[in-house]
């Protein structure tokens, strides 16, 4: 089930906020558990006994972990929920690319194919997997004691806001939520909640899905048809499409968790202002990069290595794992060895030069994020190369794609306007006030509850009609 | 801010958050019809099997859709805002030309001979002569009507990258210059209305809709009877207009698109005339031939007229697509292959194939076959 679709905001969600509300706080829990498992499984309904077994396993794993007394029966511990966590990971997300790369080499070798059934992604693996490492690592770091009810735990990483699409949340920044999230639980937090699922639903439904029309006609075209234009404008609809898309469903995770009284961290802090690409990974979905940070970049080393080259060669390969994360092509590993670049470069010289341009900066991270989001959304990376080329050789004539229609101008109008209006006075100010003051005068919660009730309704409207086309009249 | 004020406002929210629900189940206001043609799914059964392979889910998630509350309401407010912002339209097959002019593809692609091929024009033509010479020898008569579609009507309007790919041989050119070489009776209402045009009192098509005007309907009714009086050499009862009501309200099938967009509030089509009618002679005395009539929509203006079922025999049929069958006896419904064509044929008096220039494309719908069926009257 997703977030944007008229199930879940017809039927499931009103239904489960009643029944949610009407219980007293000790079966809070119980039911939303069960409600997520509902969520879930009505997408996957094979893959939600992988998850219920895993986390099982996982529970009672951590809690010998935590009893065990010596290092060594601990630390065995750890690598064994730790090889069953990543190992399904890479089972159902990567065992496909590893198997046609390797049939790839052997055909070209003259050999023959493994025999290989392609296996079917389960939705928000990738957020599971890594909420339970960071469970068996926190506790195995001694962050936090493990949960002593299995219940509590089931629901930590199966909680519906955030299963499928994050935040990325780490057990030790919700833990003391599950049982003590209750004492500020009130009508500002369940109201802030709405006002941010409706202003990220209205995000996604409105301005994503219609950026999405213009990159996907630009980026499933035939390159020899685009003209410099066109690809300009594919590559541009891409980078808001993704940023409204990503943006929007984790406000809408935000907003639901505080419905439910939980308070998730924030994802994404208007990344497209960004004046490097350094700060541009601060403020983009920000639980990722906390997550290499804390569990891949640090045990690493971090900053603290011996040699400037290990740092880069640390850095380098925290971002390569991140786009490979992102999904198993080489487009993706690309795009990690593409940011792992700019860092570098970023340390070396760049940042430096980047610091005295100012707001011109931004426009240059701007351009480098945009060159950058070709890669992660081109089918493969000849294309990709290609259509960069393109975009840089100004040559004129041709294309696809006439003159752009109010509805596209006017929507590129505003992903640029919601995009970079913080860098404006009181930019901040603003979306600050609607994105988390939770205590609001009497006027302005009557102002944005109706202003959110609107862009709520005319959500629904199009999740739930934009395939009603009817025929004229009957004909055979 | 007052924790009952937050309460309200909360309370407020969940209200309309649940209204679909609501309405689903105590039906508290009373839904607009949605037009248009469009299937609805049906319900889904829930087994193990079907959760699992999520069969169920993708069933129960459309049906669901389809199905919620107030939905009626959703969809229109969707199309008004599609259509007030951005001029979007949610319906199928249809396109913008210029001033407004609103187009059928399907329609377009017939009229500009897009799926034009020599041999099944050469084939059809030649059913067509069997057709005629069969009806013939049992002094059935058979008369083909050529209908302007809004596309043959208003080219002026497509949008220029249309305009330029209408090709010259068409159905429509074709098979009008080769009925007229076979002596195969034609009447052409596309050329008949090109003339009419320019001086016509009253709209014969309008911007908002695919088909001619009921106006357009009554001139094309008028013409037929007329015609069907000549090719059966008897006294069929004709039609004159009295007087003519202009309306801002669109009637029948004048606001077809504009019905199908399903908005709240219907497009303007201008002030349309709805004229009312007298018959020349007096009905009773008339002769009522049996038609057989196999057409398309155009025809639906002229039957809603409800005139073919007074001065054509009770026994007539209108058969749509040659699928399904239209009695003018208030017999039902029914499909065409259940009729006993046999029979039908044994007591008509003239077939006539009725066709816009926008439905030529699979022209004449497998009426040819009905050759197969004649019965001998000797």
């Amino acid at each position: 089930m997703i977030f944007s679709s008229s199930i879940f905001l017809v039927y499931f969600l009103p239904l489960v906020l009643v029944v949610y509300f009407i219980l007293p706080n000790a079966f809070k829990n119980v039911f939303l558990l069960m409600a997520s498992v509902f969520f879930y499984s009505w997408g996957a309904p094979r893959f939600i006994f992988v998850i219920l077994i895993t986390t099982t396993l996982d529970f009672y794993l951590v809690k010998l972990m935590a009893a065990a007394q010596t290092v060594s029966t601990r630390k065995l511990l750890l690598i064994v929920s730790l090889s069953l966590n990543l190992g399904l990971l890479f089972y159902f997300k990567y065992c496909n690319f590893f198997v046609a790369n390797i049939n790839q080499v052997l055909s070209a070798t003259g050999a023959g194919q493994l025999a290989w059934l392609n296996v079917i992604l389960p939705i928000g693996i990738s957020f599971y997997t890594f909420e339970s490492v960071t469970y068996v690592v926190d506790v195995y770091r001694k962050e936090h004691k493990p949960l002593s009810n299995f219940l509590q735990y089931q629901l930590y990483i199966l909680l519906f806001p955030k299963l499928i699409a994050g935040p990325i949340i780490r057990f030790s920044e919700i833990s003391d939520q599950i049982t003590g999230r209750f004492s500020s639980y009130n009508p500002d937090l369940i109201l802030s909640g709405f006002y941010r699922f409706g202003l990220g639903l209205a995000k996604k439904v409105f301005i994503a899905n219609t950026m999405a029309l213009m990159a996907d006609k630009v980026f499933s075209s035939s390159i020899s048809e685009l003209s410099v234009a066109d690809c300009w404008i594919g590559a541009l609809a891409y980078t808001f499409q993704i940023y409204f898309d990503f943006s929007g469903y984790s406000d809408m995770a935000i907003g639901l968790g505080k419905m439910f009284g939980f308070r998730f961290p924030e994802n994404f802090n208007n990344p497209y202002t960004s004046k490097s690409v350094t700060e541009f990974w601060r403020r983009w979905h920000i639980t990722l990069g906390n997550w290499m940070k804390n569990y891949l970049y640090i045990p690493l080393g971090g900053n603290k290595v011996n040699s400037v080259h290990r740092l880069y060669f640390n850095l380098w390969l925290v971002f390569i794992l991140s786009g490979f994360w992102h999904g198993a092509a080489w487009t993706f590993v690309f795009w990690g060895v593409y940011y792992g670049f700019w860092l570098v470069i970023e340390r070396v010289f760049l940042g430096a030069y980047l610091k005295k341009l100012g707001n011109f900066a931004v426009l240059l991270t701007f351009l480098i994020v945009v060159v950058g989001w070709v890669f992660f959304r081109s089918d493969s990376l000849s294309f990709a190369f290609i259509f960069v080329k393109k975009m840089f050789s100004f040559s004129c004539g041709g294309g696809i794609l006439s003159a752009l229609d109010f509805k596209i101008r006017f929507f590129f109008a505003l992903s640029v306007l919601f995009s970079f209006f913080v860098i404006l006075p009181y930019g901040q100010q603003i979306q600050n006030y609607f994105y988390n003051r939770e205590n609001k005068t009497s006027v302005a919660h009557y102002l944005v509850a109706t202003c959110v009730l609107v862009l709520f309704v005319l959500s629904v409207s199009s999740v739930t009609s934009n395939d009603f086309n009817p025929f004229i009249y009957f004909r055979f | 801010m007052k924790r009952i004020n937050k309460i309200t406002v909360l309370a407020i929210i969940l209200f309309v958050m649940l209204a679909p629900l609501i309405q689903k189940q105590f039906k508290v206001v009373r839904e607009p019809l949605l037009f248009g043609s469009f299937s609805k799914s049906d319900d889904t059964t829930l087994t193990l099997a079907s959760w699992l392979d999520k069969s169920y889910q993708i069933h129960k998630e459309k049906y669901l859709n389809e199905n919620f509350g107030l939905r009626n309401y959703f969809v229109k407010l969707n199309n008004q805002v599609s259509y007030s912002l951005f001029q979007e339209m949610h319906v199928n097959d249809v396109f913008r030309g210029k001033k407004n002019y609103l187009y059928s593809y399907k329609f377009y692609n017939s009229y500009s001979g897009q799926h034009y091929n020599d041999s099944h024009a050469d084939s059809v033509i030649q059913s067509l002569r069997v057709l005629n010479k069969k009806l013939k020898d049992q002094k059935i008569k058979l008369l083909v009507c050529f209908a302007p579609c809004k596309e043959s009507f208003y080219p002026e309007f497509l949008p220029d990258t249309f305009l330029s790919k209408v090709k010259a041989r068409t159905y429509y050119s074709v098979y009008k210059e080769k009925l007229v070489k076979n002596n195969i009776p034609l009447l052409d209402y596309q050329n008949y209305f090109q003339k009419l045009k320019a001086n016509s009192s009253y709209p014969l098509f309008i911007q908002g809709a695919v088909h001619w005007t009921t106006y357009g309907a009554y001139i094309a009714l008028d013409t037929l009877l007329k015609r069907i009086a000549f090719e059966t050499s008897k006294n069929v009862n004709l039609i004159k207009i009295k007087s003519v009501e202009l309306s801002d309200t669109a009637r029948g099938s004048d606001d077809d698109i504009s019905k199908a967009f399903n908005l709240f509030q219907n497009l303007n089509s201008g002030k349309l005339a709805y004229p009312t009618i007298e018959y020349v002679r007096n009905n009773d005395s008339c002769y009522k031939p049996k038609v057989l009539l196999i057409g398309d929509s155009f025809y639906y203006g002229l039957n809603n007229t409800w005139i073919p079922s007074r001065v054509f025999s009770k026994e007539s049929y209108f058969l749509y697509y040659f699928r399904q069958a239209f009695a003018h006896d208030g017999r039902p419904d029914q499909d065409v292959v259940n009729l006993d064509m046999k029979k039908e044929l044994s007591n008509t008096n003239i077939v006539i194939l009725f066709f816009s220039v926008g439905t030529l494309d699979n022209f004449p719908y497998g009426a040819s076959k009905i050759s197969d069926n004649i019965p001998s009257r000797n």
